[in-house]
C-alpha cells in the first residue's frame, strides 16, 4: 500500500512536471532542453531556504517560483531571440552549467552531498507528516497547477501562443510580440517547473543533483510525447505509463539486471517510436 | 613551458572536436535533421574498433579503417531506420530531434547494458613519445594532427570538384531543385550520412585508441562539436573545423587556472557569448544560410 501511494505521488509530481513542459513544447514551441534544470533550482532554492535560511515551507516554494522565473527571463531574453537549434543548444548549455554550479557552489547546495532533511509543509499547526498526508498535499498542487492548465487551454492566450508556435511570421504580422511573449511564456513555464521541484523537495526530504541531470529531462521528453502534447489528459497519462511500466520488471525477478540502463534504452526506443507511429502521442490530438 | 604544453594537447583534441563537428556540421547542412544521436555514432566506431582489436585479434592496421567503416554503416543505418520512415510522414525539424534524442538514449543505454559501463582499454603501457625541449609529444598528438591535415582538405575537394561532392552541396542550398535536377535525394542522404559518421568515426577511433572506450565518450564530444560550429559559423564547414581546434584549445588552456570540473562551464559559458554576442560565429556571415 505504502508502495502504491509512492508510485502514485510520483506520477503526481512528474505530471505536473510534464503540464508546464506542455506549456513551452507543445503549446508554443519552445523546445526546451533545461527544464530539468528549472525544477532542479526550484527543488534547491526550497531546500536551502527553509534548511539553511529557517524560512517557512511556503515563503520558500513562492521565493523559489519566483527565483526561477526570474533566472528563466534572464536566460530567456537573449537565448529567445535565436532560431530553434541556436537555443537547443543554449538550453543544454544552460542545463549543464547549472549542475556544475550545483555541485560546486558548497554554501547554498552543499555540493554533491545534497541537502537533507528538509521540512514537511504545515497548515496552520497541523504538519503534513504521513505518507497520506504528504500525498494529498502533491495531489492539490498538482491539481492547483492541472486547473491553471486547463483555465490557461480556454483562454484566448492559447490560440496566440499556437500561432507564435505554427508560424512566427504570421504572428508577428498578426501584431503579436513573439519574443516578449516567449520569454514571458517561458518564465512562467520555468515558474511552475520550481514549483514542482518543491514538491519534490518536500516529498523526499532530500535533494541531490542526480535527479535533474539530462536523463531527466530526456525521461520528461518522453512522458510529454508519449501521453501527446496539448493534451491535458496526455500529461497524466505519460507520466502513469513510464513511471508504472519499468515496475513490471520488478514482478519478473528484475534482480541482477541493469535496470537503470534498461529504462533508460526503453525511454529512447518509446520516443524513437513515438514519432514514427504514433506522433501525436497516445492521447493527445496534435502531432508533434 | 606548460602553457605550451597545455596547447599542443588542445590541438590534438581540438583535431577530435574538429572531425566531429564537421562531421555533424555535413549532416545538419545536408539534410537539416539536428543529428544529436552523431555521438551514439561516435560511440559505436569506438565498441566497433574494441570488438574488432581485441576479441576478434585483427591487427591494428586492419582494425582502424575497419571500425572507421563500421561506423560510417552504423550512421547510414539509423538514417535508414529513424529518419528515413519520419521523412515518409513529413515529419517536422521539431519531431525529427526528438527521435534523434530517442536514438542517442536508446544506442547509449544498450551499449552500457551490452559491454558495461566501465571504461575498457584498448592498449597495454604506454605511447611512443618524442620529447622537443620541454614539450612531449605523443603518438596520438601526432597522428591527429595529420588525419585533419588530410581529411579536411580531401573533404573540401572532394565537395567542390566530384560530382557527388556537387549533388550534396545542391541538396544542402536547395532540396527541391536539386530534386528537380534529377538527384536522388534518398541515396544521396544515406551518403551524406555515411560520410558525416566517417568523419565522426575517424575522431573516434584515434580517442579510443589513447582513452579508451565508455558507454557515454560520445555524448561530451558531439556536445562540444555543436558548439564549435555554431562557433565556427552554422553551414560553413571549414569554421565548424576552426571551432573544433579552437574550442580544444581554450578547454586545455584552461586547465593552467581552473581545475577541470570547470571544463564544460567553459566550453558553455563560450557558447553562450557567442550566441549573445555574435550567433553567426567567426566566419559567418548571415545567421540562416546553411551551405556545405
Amino acid at each position: 500500500m505504502d508502495y502504491t501511494l509512492h508510485l502514485i505521488v510520483l506520477v503526481l509530481i512528474y505530471a505536473s512536471l510534464v503540464v508546464s513542459l506542455d506549456l513551452l513544447m507543445g503549446h508554443t514551441g519552445i523546445l526546451s532542453f533545461a527544464h530539468a534544470a528549472f525544477y532542479g533550482i526550484g527543488a534547491y532554492a526550497t531546500a536551502s531556504l527553509t534548511v539553511y535560511g529557517g524560512w517557512d515551507w511556503f515563503s520558500a516554494m513562492m521565493a523559489a517560483v519566483v527565483i526561477t522565473a526570474a533566472i528563466a527571463a534572464l536566460v530567456g531574453i537573449p537565448t529567445l531571440r535565436l532560431g530553434g537549434d541556436y537555443f537547443i543548444l543554449a538550453m543544454f548549455g544552460f542545463q549543464l552549467i547549472v549542475i556544475t554550479l550545483i555541485l560546486n557552489l558548497e554554501p547554498i547546495t552543499n555540493g554533491p552531498f545534497g541537502i537533507r532533511n528538509v521540512p514537511r509543509p504545515s497548515i496552520g499547526s497541523f504538519q503534513v507528516q504521513s505518507g497520506l498526508g504528504m500525498a494529498l498535499f502533491v495531489a492539490a498542487v498538482t491539481g492547483i497547477i492541472f486547473w491553471a492548465h486547463w483555465r490557461f487551454a480556454r483562454s484566448p492566450m492559447r490560440a496566440m501562443l499556437h500561432a507564435i508556435r505554427d508560424d512566427e511570421t504570421v504572428a508577428m504580422s498578426l501584431g503579436i510580440d513573439v519574443v516578449r511573449t516567449k520569454i514571458l511564456v517561458f518564465a512562467i513555464g520555468a515558474g511552475f517547473a520550481a514549483l514542482s521541484g518543491a514538491l519534490m523537495a518536500f516529498y523526499f526530504r532530500y535533494v541531490t543533483a542526480n535527479s535533474f541531470v539530462l536523463s531527466t529531462i530526456i525521461l520528461l521528453w518522453a512522458m510529454l510525447f508519449v501521453g501527446g502534447s496539448c493534451s491535458i489528459a496526455g500529461a497524466i497519462v505519460g507520466p502513469a505509463i513510464l513511471i508504472l511500466f519499468p515496475e513490471l520488471f520488478r514482478f519478473v525477478g528484475g534482480e541482477g539486471l541493469d535496470i537503470p540502463n534498461i529504462q533508460e534504452a526503453l525511454y529512447g526506443l518509446l520516443l524513437i517510436l513515438v514519432m514514427i507511429f504514433r506522433p501525436q502521442g497516445l492521447v493527445g490530438r496534435r502531432a508533434a | 613551458m606548460l602553457l605550451l604544453q597545455l596547447f599542443i594537447n588542445g590541438l590534438a583534441s581540438g583535431a577530435i572536436y574538429a572531425l566531429t563537428a564537421v562531421g555533424f556540421a555535413l549532416i545538419y547542412n545536408g539534410t537539416r535533421i539536428f543529428h544529436i544521436a552523431h555521438g551514439a555514432v561516435f560511440t559505436f566506431g569506438g565498441y566497433a574498433l574494441y570488438l574488432l582489436a581485441l576479441p576478434l585479434g585483427l591487427p591494428w592496421i586492419v582494425a582502424l579503417p575497419a571500425a572507421v567503416i563500421a561506423t560510417a554503416a552504423f550512421g547510414a543505418l539509423m538514417d535508414t531506420l529513424v529518419y528515413r520512415p519520419l521523412r515518409k510522414r513529413g515529419t517536422g525539424p521539431a519531431g525529427m530531434f526528438i527521435a534523434s534524442i530517442g536514438a542517442l538514449t536508446f544506442a547509449q543505454a544498450t551499449y552500457s547494458l551490452v559491454f558495461g559501463t566501465d571504461t575498457i582499454n584498448l592498449r597495454k603501457g604506454g605511447l611512443p613519445t618524442f620529447d622537443i625541449g620541454e614539450v612531449t609529444l605523443t603518438a596520438v598528438h601526432v597522428i591527429a594532427a595529420m588525419v585533419a591535415l588530410i581529411v579536411f582538405p580531401v573533404l573540401q575537394l572532394f565537395l567542390t570538384r566530384t560530382r557527388w561532392g556537387r549533388a550534396i552541396r545542391a541538396l544542402a542550398d536547395n532540396p527541391r531543385l536539386a530534386v528537380v535536377r534529377g538527384i536522388d535525394a534518398e541515396r544521396l542522404y544515406i551518403v551524406i550520412f555515411a560520410l558525416g559518421s566517417a568523419l565522426a568515426g575517424l575522431g573516434v577511433v584515434i580517442i579510443a585508441f589513447d582513452l579508451g572506450v565508455r558507454p557515454e565518450m560520445g555524448f561530451s564530444v558531439m556536445f562540444v562539436a555543436l558548439v564549435a560550429v555554431i562557433v565556427g559559423g552554422v553551414g560553413y564547414l571549414p569554421g565548424a573545423a576552426a571551432g573544433g581546434f579552437l574550442l580544444g584549445i581554450t578547454q586545455s588552456l584552461s586547465l593552467w587556472q581552473l581545475s577541470g570540473r570547470w571544463q564544460d562551464v567553459v566550453v558553455f559559458g563560450a557558447l553562450l557569448a557567442f550566441l549573445v554576442f555574435r550567433p553567426q560565429g567567426i566566419f559567418g556571415h548571415m545567421l540562416v544560410t546553411r551551405r556545405v
